[in-house]
């Protein structure tokens, strides 16, 4: 279970530092970096129903709990529909490694060479099969995090507090609004169960969730108050890579400086995990719906209409900025935490679960 | 000249999984197989004939109203 805790804040790490600051500085303005705060609270439910769902399915993944409670041909339904929206997801955050990428260090060159990149490196790993991506992520967690702190604490001389305060209460109503792709994302702790069947200790999940929880409000507010902090929220809410800017204001000792390569690259390995994870599970929701008993061979389609998927789902960052708005949020929200919700009450209702 | 890559990688990396596939002889999970290969592969084809043609994004934007 802990491992799987690390694969979901991998997966949300590398969605929330493109999509949540400008969303964040949009929304809610200077107050924007109080959103996890707003945030931790369905999480915490969230963490609490998957806790519920799984209290007398400890060796099931969630796809078979979907289909045990709904009944075969409603719980099929649903699981093509999760299949859809991970698949959509995927490429999202496929064409996402893309155009950090572009937008940073290196913008003369072609996107499907860094699709093409990550995607062969996927395809290898995730045939080895799970556990060596779930150690692998252990390491990169670790190294990643190590990261992520170093360069806030560098970045604090940078810091300007006006651009964090005055906060007053006329602020809550736009943070309980910014907060939903914040909820969204944080949502794929969902996700996560549909690899359920290969998770021990799921008994542990209130545990791990929450101490999750914790690590999320924390990192979160970090990134927040890196970017809101360093810019102000009117040149964070247009900017494309705030975190990526920010990164680039540190000077140590006025002699080391432009380091934002060390930012893409930890980002970069922050991507790797979350794009291994969701093929995964894609595999995984197949290997169920048809009942399978090979998996291997499942994932060349997946990773293959990922690499397509990733170039037909926008043309530019601006519409795939506007695709993030408008459908995945709402969407990550429905999938991640409103199903879930669903499931349990009518598992409650049918004494399933 | 990227379609030719696209159905030669879709190719190679189909023999190979079918051969895996027969000599396991798991013929449920091989029938599955090629049925989603074909999928992709002809979502594949689709964009490649006009990769200029407007993105899924714009599409289900301006169904929804928002415009691009």
């Amino acid at each position: 279970m802990r491992q799987a805790v690390v694969l979901f804040l991998l997966l949300v790490f590398s969605t929330s530092i493109r999509v949540l600051p400008p969303y964040a500085a949009k929304a809610a303005g200077r107050a924007g970096w109080l959103i996890p705060v707003f945030s931790v609270l369905p999480f915490i439910v969230l963490v609490y129903i998957m806790q519920a769902i799984f209290k007398n399915y400890r060796e099931a993944s969630l796809a078979d709990i979907i289909c045990r409670t709904l009944g075969k041909a409603p719980g099929r339904v649903l699981l093509i529909l999760y299949l859809i929206w991970l698949m959509a997801f995927l490429g999202i955050l496929v064409r996402n490694f893309a155009e950090k990428f572009l937008i940073s260090v290196l913008p003369n060159t072609p996107q499907s060479f860094f699709t093409v990149t990550i995607l062969a490196v996927v395809f290898f790993c995730v045939r080895g099969g799970i556990v060596n991506i779930t150690r692998t992520a252990e390491f990169l967690f670790l190294l990643f995090t190590a990261t992520f702190v170093f360069l806030f604490l560098f970045t604090i001389p940078n810091l300007e507090v006006i651009n964090l305060y005055p906060i007053t209460y006329y602020d809550v109503w736009p943070l309980i609004k910014a907060s939903f792709p914040n909820i969204s994302i944080w949502g794929a702790f969902t996700y996560i169960f549909f690899l359920g069947d290969r998770i021990n200790d799921k008994e542990h999940a209130k545990r791990f969730g929450m101490q999750g929880a914790i690590y999320l409000v924390i990192t979160t507010l970090m990134l927040l108050v890196q970017t809101i902090g360093v810019y102000g929220y009117s040149v964070v809410g247009r900017t494309s890579a705030p975190y990526i800017s920010s990164v680039k204001s540190i000077s140590i000792l006025r002699t080391v400086e432009r380091i934002e390569s060390v930012s893409v690259t930890s980002w970069a390995i922050a991507d790797f995990v979350p794009i291994s994870v969701l093929v995964l599970i894609m595999v995984n929701i197949i290997k169920t719906l048809f009942s399978l008993s090979e998996e291997k061979a499942l994932v060349s389609p997946v990773v293959i209409f990922a690499f397509i998927f990733s170039q037909y789902v926008a043309k530019n960052s601006f519409e795939l900025e506007r695709f993030t708005r408008y459908i995945s949020v709402p969407t990550g929200i429905i999938f991640g935490s409103v199903v879930p919700l669903i499931i349990l009450i009518v598992g409650k209702i049918r004494k399933t679960i | 000249m990227s379609m030719v890559y696209f159905v030669i990688v879709i190719v190679l990396v189909s023999l190979v999984d079918i051969k895996d596939l027969i000599s396991q002889n798991k013929k449920r999970d091989l029938y599955v197989y090629v049925a989603i290969m074909l999928l992709v592969g002809a979502f594949g084809l689709f964009y490649y004939i006009n990769p200029d043609r407007d993105s899924l994004s714009k599409i289900l934007i301006s169904l929804l109203g928002k415009g691009v």
